[in-house]
């Protein structure tokens, strides 16, 4: 167990009531044995939000650079702060930044910082961001690979609150790219076994894989938040356990939960409140073009038009979810609602598979693992779907560990969780020349010139218009079937209030629990 | 055929036998009476049962009536299936630690008492882990845990026979082992077998069911994969979740009242 | 391990029982030795690892390598073998591949968590039982014994994770909020404070083994109630209880045993879904996570841990079984 500076708990800052129940009580008193409160008068309880997560991991890293599961990237929100973020509207916003402006050709980028402390008192200044992306290069942490413009000496000091990137070439893609949890900026000399940063919450302690509990961090920069005095994470092995647990009082949030469970939440009484909101997230069915079937167009095609998706958002979704049109990132400025939405059409999924040689249907196998709770659901109703356009799809269910083994990407039709991407990040993941993570191993020399374009065009709506040429190539002959985009899904006690969609992060929203606030 | 014949005015025997015939029966003619396809979406998630869907529906808005009925066949099969290999490989490895020589035999126990003290739920996750989860593997990991059991019970009985005159008699006649096992041994551990049987049929159809609940089912349409699928429903739509567990615990019930009055029968015999 | 072998046989000497136990406990550790090597190579066939789950999604080729060799992954499977049977000597279990901390330390709260568990549900299950049980034998018809038959046979037919989601339903969530439904204890705490969050999986876990357990006492006594020599006792005047306590019990007490220990390695084997249903942080929750996480080490450990925990379980019900039972004593020492 890893156990790190705490402060006091009790904000002066902070609303705070009564405690009525015996459940508040035993928590304030618990609260005054973990933290040093022991002078704090006894009718003035401190506030805390227990969350419950699906689920922490022992895995869970105190590195933000190192994240890698939902634990690890609550964990980072909560501890850190990014320059920049995706905010309630899904577009690019500052956090630790004052301002992030390019230059004339977006080569150069300048940033200034906002004025905030570290949790230990220091100020955050220009030295902190240039240890912090020297880091990722020098390290070769994870962010680096998300960071192909710009290299060690690329980042550059210009007084104590100003930095300046340097890019390999010019590209607008820097703010979007500096949204992830990875990217939070940490304090010279970083230490992850006590993780020091500027974040609304500071480490009090850290059970890996089944709890971890944060103090307020008085020197936040933003006033008034967080709204509570502790927060603590939960872990749940799933959603069940979890609704169990908020309808039984034992969490206030049940984060972004399964939406079968929703009935089970509102059965619970009126105690609780359900809070959704569409973000770019999405169950992509990855089609594999270096094997048969789906190295044909028609097929692909085929596939997209043998998809109903208004029966997977009301059979899988419960309502739960927006239609999705085969292209990504639903909130980016350059996202093409223009393109006519897919529907399903069985006549003609069946004969562009006739055109592609397969009059008689073709066999398929699908490999995926319930990486999300409806995952498994969702390829149950695809194989009932694809069937009557021809397509006998056998779904070979295994793990996650498997899926993500080293089998990845031979797999001929498999299911993915991507979003909270721009469409260049996007892209550069999942599409063009190289991506790391294309699962479909489909290349489109007019789709990857396109993109180098318009990665490097500052202009808005020449830009946008690339990325409009761009989609309409995906929707016409790319590899991914997005069906659908999921919501988020969240199950508050009546007693949190402050919480807003932010639907371009990652997380209940975005794991931004600094903005709740809990009353008894 | 004695034994069944002192169990024709034991009615508890005889009401379980039914009560187990009736759900197999179920499970056979189901898929032919179910009034809708067990795939078909015909209504929202978990909506509450009325006069078209008497047991309502799951979690993907199927009928239930009609995954109960055509999901039992399947399950059912699975059970048997494990169960039926389990103990007669366990018959077998239970006849040759009775029969070999005492060294050996000690051996070969110790090995067999290796095998029961693995947790078998830890094995059952870690070779479907794996393997992954197919009808045949869930058979294969049920019927593996089931033979050091029965082998140590059988071991017993069969080493009551070999024990007995007649049988050293025919042995020093030099009658072969498959004429002894067929025409000494296995007339006389029937009873041990029949009753070996169903005890593990019960436990192949809880673990089998548990597997699924812990989500290392088959992607099958089954009774488990409605328990697994539909159990974070049971508080509004209960039956999506206990239909299944309740034609599963007719059959067990059935099943265990069957195995008491073929006890007692075979017991006075005896 | 066979020189200490034949020192422990001298030591013991001729007295029966102490060879008894002696041979168990020789035939135990080659057994242990038998279960180490299938449960090593069979987690280590596992598809996929933990440099991937570690790293993630967005691992580089280059990066899952690295950390492969950082954490010795890429050693001969056969070293690793030795290495590790070698810490399960030494007491140096490795370090969990996920949190980096020491195994024993990783999975010891795990593991506390779940002997409170089963230990609680021992403690209420096995006088229940052997109270329920005895009374049944006793009163062939009566009224308990009827209440062990319908029980019996209801329970038989649930699955734990079914008796204990039918708990939580009506215990916790749905008909009355008496107990928490979940068992998130807080490891920061002491476990006596939170005892609340024990309540509902003990309860779920009694209910599932009392059928068997009762079951077994009854017949077990029953049979007992019918031999001669209790026949004889009662011939001769001795009141039924006495027979009963006296007589039937002791000797019953051998198979009681037995069932006893099947009962708790079932039991440990049962708190896999139990724990599940309830999200309780104990050993079952640990391991499941573990699988999917490819830490072999906490595999490795937990599997052996438990294997080993059902080994001595045996073998004491095996012993205690001999000393207690007056037919059996006077068996073993002719």
């Amino acid at each position: 167990m890893h156990t790190s500076r705490t402060t006091p708990s009790g904000r002066a800052s902070a609303p705070r009531r009564g405690g009525k129940s015996v459940l508040a009580l035993l928590a304030g008193a618990t609260l005054m044995l973990s933290a040093c409160a022991s002078d704090q008068p006894s009718e003035d309880q401190p506030t805390r939000l227990r969350v419950g997560l699906v689920s922490l991991s022992t895995s869970d890293s105190l590195d933000p650079a190192k994240a890698t599961t939902v634990g690890g990237y609550a964990i980072a929100r909560q501890l850190f702060d990014t320059l920049v973020e995706y905010g309630t509207d899904g577009k690019v916003t500052n956090r630790l930044a004052e301002s992030l402006e390019p230059g004339d050709s977006a080569d150069t980028w300048t940033l200034t910082l906002k004025d905030a402390k570290w949790s230990d008192g220091e100020d955050v200044t220009a030295d902190d961001v240039v240890y912090t992306f020297k880091r990722f290069f020098d390290e070769e942490l994870p962010p680096a690979n998300s960071l192909p413009f710009l290299t060690a000496d690329g980042v550059e000091k210009v007084d104590d609150t100003t930095v300046r990137f340097n890019l390999e070439y010019p590209t607008v893609v820097l703010p979007d790219a500096l949204t992830s949890p990875t990217m939070a900026i940490v304090p010279e000399g970083f230490d992850p076994e006590k993780p020091i940063g500027s974040g609304p919450f500071v480490l009090a302690n850290h059970d890996p894989g089944s709890r971890v509990s944060f103090d307020a961090n008085d020197e936040y920069f933003q006033d008034g938040q967080p709204g509570v005095d502790t927060l603590e994470f939960i872990s749940f092995p799933d959603s069940n356990a979890m609704v169990n647990a908020l309808v039984g009082g034992q969490i206030d949030v049940a984060s972004s939960m399964d939406p079968s469970l929703v009935p089970v939440v509102e059965a619970g009484g009126d105690g609780y409140k359900v809070f959704n909101y569409p973000t770019s997230g999405t169950l992509t069915w990855q089609m594999n073009v270096a094997q048969k079937p789906f190295d044909d167009v028609k097929v692909r095609q085929a596939l997209r038009l043998a998809v109903d998706r208004q029966q997977i958002i009301d059979q899988v979704y419960d309502g739960y979810a927006t239609l999705g049109n085969d292209i990504f990132s639903p909130f980016d400025e350059g996202y093409d609602d223009g393109l006519p939405q897919r529907e399903r059409d069985i006549e003609q999924a069946k004969s562009l598979l006739a055109e592609a040689g397969y009059p008689d249907g073709v066999d398929v196998e699908l490999t995926a693992a319930p990486i999300q709770p409806t995952a498994d659901r969702q390829n149950e109703v695809l194989v009932q779907q694809a069937a009557e356009a021809g397509f006998r799809i056998t779904f070979n269910k295994v793990d996650a560990a498997t899926y993500y083994g080293d089998a990845y990407g031979t797999y001929p039709l498999s299911l993915s969780f991507w979003g909270q991407l721009s469409i260049f990040d996007q892209a550069a993941f999942t599409i063009v020349n190289d991506a790391p993570y294309n699962a479909t191993k489909w290349q489109d020399d007019e789709y990857n010139s396109l993109y180098e374009q318009a990665v490097r065009t500052v202009d808005d709506d020449e830009r946008i218009d690339l990325v409009h040429q761009m989609q309409r190539i995906e929707y016409e002959r790319g590899a991914y079937v997005v069906a659908i985009f999921v919501d988020n899904i969240s199950a508050y006690s009546a007693k949190v209030s402050g919480y807003q969609p932010y639907p371009n992060a990652d997380g209940p929203s975005g794991y931004n629990f600094k903005d709740m606030t809990v009353k008894e | 055929m004695n034994t069944l014949r002192r169990m024709r005015h034991d009615a508890r025997g005889l009401t379980g036998g039914a009560l187990a015939l009736a759900v197999v029966l179920l499970a056979l003619v189901g898929p032919l009476v179910a009034p809708h396809d067990p795939g078909a979406f015909v209504g929202r998630p978990f909506q509450s049962p009325d006069s078209a869907h008497p047991l309502g529906l799951d979690v993907l808005g199927r009928d239930v009536l009609s995954s109960l009925l055509s999901g039992g066949l399947l399950f059912l099969a699975e059970a048997v299936a494990a169960t039926i290999i389990g103990v007669g490989l366990g018959v077998l490895a239970g006849t040759v630690l009775a029969t070999l020589p005492r060294k050996p035999a000690d051996i070969a126990l110790s090995f067999n008492d290796a095998l029961i003290v693995l947790p078998q739920i830890i094995i059952a996750l870690l070779v479907l882990t794996r393997l992954g989860s197919s009808p045949f593997t869930l058979i294969a990991v049920i019927a593996f845990a089931h033979v050091p059991q029965s082998a140590r019970v059988v071991r017993v009985a069969v080493q009551r026979v070999t024990s007995e005159g007649y049988f050293e008699a025919a042995r020093g006649f030099g009658a072969r082992w498959g004429w002894l096992f067929w025409r000494e041994i296995m007339p006389n551990i029937t009873g041990v077998v029949v009753i070996e049987l169903s005890i593990r049929l019960a436990i192949s159809s809880v673990v089998l069911a548990t597997l699924s609940y812990l989500g290392f089912g088959a992607t099958a349409d089954d009774w488990g994969s409605m328990i697994h699928q539909n159990q974070g429903g049971l508080t509004i739509q209960p039956l999506a979740v206990l239909a299944p567990v309740a034609a599963l615990g007719c059959f067990l019930v059935g099943a265990n009242l069957f195995r008491d009055g073929l006890s007692r029968a075979l017991a006075k015999g005896a | 391990m066979t020189t200490s072998a034949i020192a422990l046989r001298r030591a013991a000497g001729e007295h029966p029982i102490a060879r008894y136990v002696v041979k168990r406990l020789i035939v135990g550790v080659v057994m242990l030795a038998f279960v180490s090597v299938a449960i090593f190579f069979f987690t280590q066939a596992l598809p996929g690892d933990v440099a991937r789950q570690v790293l993630g999604q967005s691992a580089t080729p280059d990066q899952i390598a690295s950390l492969r060799e950082q954490l010795g992954l890429d050693r001969p499977v056969v070293v690793q073998y030795f290495d590790w049977v070698g810490g399960l000597f030494t007491g140096e279990l490795g370090r969990s591949l996920t949190s980096g901390l020491p195994v024993a330390e990783a999975i010891a709260p795990r593991v506390a968590n779940s002997a409170v568990l089963v230990g609680v549900t021992v403690a209420i299950l096995f006088p229940l039982a052997l109270a329920m049980g005895a009374t049944a034998a006793a009163r062939p018809r009566g009224i308990i014994d009827g209440i062990v038959t319908v029980l019996i046979l209801l329970v038989i037919a649930l699955p734990e994770f079914i008796i204990a989601i039918l708990v939580i339903v009506i215990l916790a969530t749905n008909v009355v909020k008496l107990f928490p439904p979940t068992s998130i204890i807080d490891s920061s705490q002491p476990l006596f404070a939170q005892t609340d969050l024990l309540v509902l999986p003990v309860l779920a876990l009694v209910i599932g083994g009392l059928p068997y357990f009762t079951e077994s006492i009854r017949t077990t006594l029953r049979e007992e109630l019918m031999s001669e020599y209790v026949t004889w006792a009662r011939l001769t005047g001795i009141r039924e209880r006495r027979v009963l306590w006296r007589y039937a019990l002791p000797n019953g007490i051998g198979p009681a045993l037995q069932v006893a220990g099947t009962t708790l390695v079932y039991l440990t084997g049962g708190i896999v879904a139990v724990e599940s249903v309830f999200a309780f942080p104990g050993i079952g929750a640990a391991l499941t996570a573990a699988v999917a996480n490819r830490d072999l080490p906490t595999v490795q450990t937990i599997t052996m841990l438990m294997a080993a925990v059902a080994l001595i379980i045996y073998l004491v019900a095996d012993v205690c079984g001999i000393l207690l039972t007056p037919k059996l004593r006077s068996a073993l020492a002719s």
